[in-house]
């Protein structure tokens, strides 16, 4: 293999982390938002149950 | 959340190129800093995402411990993935490196001449010590196994230690570095103090697998001290003063000034000279190893008895199983350029 070879397959390594860290990136920020939505509505309930 | 939602996604390494074009040629970056830089580039992408999460995770309240377990799993594959691609890329970086052909060579050499041996291993003339550990500059560990043998290479007046060195990366078994030197006998001085003292001289070559990665001043650490090992042998077991000189040559040097009478200049003359400045700092005059100029490319050095009270110097007959393991990590390394 010559250096512009490898080269180019250390580009594609490095692409197919992109193409996974954005999946993590995605999931990550999706469990975060459902945890906080989650809580939000634990808020709101306990707002309404004191409210009643 | 949402504004976190609409980042822009992580940047390519295309773009990342495009916008150093103007700077560097990228035909013009060697690998090793394209991997570097790419293996920054990996970590800190990789980083980010970790402390933005937590750093998302701070401002949610009342976290149970389950989510919070659930938050580190994610954040834990984001690490995992980070090592996996940089340990991927530095596979491929090696992967890639060519066996040099004088190594190989080198290396096929020994291997036939352990394989004569075996008879004479088997009946307990082939001597090795215990192996030494040495650190490259760079930090990687080596292991340094030695082999000696009398050899008279077909003429009696000739006789003569081979002390042979192989140096392995102890974490695959590949032959890394290999020392091929004689010991021999080279007249006779008179000391002042002393009287006659026999002179023998160390002589000899090393091979490296690959270049610029500090192996061959770590070998010969490790080859001055199995060398030593024979002078004190000397010393314990004869009677007599002895000298020994341990010569090495600069042929770097030889080749750079034969380039350059040539006329050869850029980066392949380059090259020579960086390899010369390395050189001088490890064998040259006030180099890391004591040796003193005696030559136009020769240099030398004494190599003194440092003996223990009470310790043997004995030589060890080599154990088989290790003479066999040797010839097999050889044979690999033999085999590569065939």
């Amino acid at each position: 293999m010559n250096q512009s070879e490898q080269k180019q397959k250390i580009k594609n390594i490095y692409n197919s982390f992109l193409v996974k860290l954005n999946a993590l990136k995605k999931r990550q920020f999706a469990f975060l938002k459902s945890l906080l939505e989650k809580k939000q509505q634990a808020d709101l309930e306990d707002i309404r149950k004191n409210f009643h | 959340m949402d504004e976190a939602r609409e980042q822009p996604e992580v940047t390519s390494l295309e773009q990342t190129d495009a916008n150093r074009e103007n700077r560097e040629k990228p035909e013009n970056i060697s690998l090793e800093k394209t991997a570097e830089a790419v293996q920054g580039q990996i970590s800190a992408q990789a980083e980010e995402l970790i402390a933005e999460g937590e750093q998302i995770l701070s401002t949610v309240p009342k976290v149970a411990p389950e989510e919070k377990r659930e938050f580190l799993e994610i954040q834990k594959e984001i690490t995992d993935l980070k090592e996996d691609t940089q340990s991927e890329i530095t596979k491929n970086l090696e992967s890639g490196k060519k066996t040099p052909e004088n190594f190989s060579r080198a290396a096929k050499i020994l291997r036939n001449a352990l394989k004569r041996l075996e008879k004479t291993a088997e009946e307990g003339y082939v001597f090795s010590y215990d192996p030494i550990m040495e650190k490259t500059s760079q930090g990687k560990e080596i292991k340094v196994d030695s082999l000696s043998w009398g050899s008279d290479d077909g003429i009696m007046t000739e006789s003569k230690w081979r002390v042979v060195c192989v140096a392995t990366d102890p974490t695959d078994g590949k032959v890394v570095g290999l020392r091929l030197s004689d010991i021999r006998k080279d007249g006779m001085t008179k000391d002042e103090k002393k009287g006659f003292v026999d002179k023998l001289k160390i002589t000899g070559e090393i091979l490296t697998r690959w270049r610029g990665e500090g192996i061959a001043p770590a070998l010969d650490k490790a080859f001055l001290k199995v060398a030593t090992q024979y002078v004190n042998y000397y010393k314990q077991e004869l009677v007599g003063e002895f000298q020994f000189n341990w010569s090495v040559e600069n042929a770097n040097l030889k080749r750079l000034n034969e380039k350059k009478e040539q006329g050869l200049s850029g980066p392949e003359l380059e090259e020579l000279e960086v390899e010369q400045k390395r050189w001088q700092a490890v064998y040259g005059e006030g180099g890391k190893m004591g040796f003193e100029k005696v030559g136009e490319y020769d240099y030398s050095r004494i190599v003194e008895p440092q003996m223990e009270e009470g310790k043997s110097y004995d030589l060890q007959p080599v154990d088989l199983e290790k003479f066999k393991k040797i010839e097999a990590a050889l044979e690999e390394c033999a085999e590569k350029n065939n």
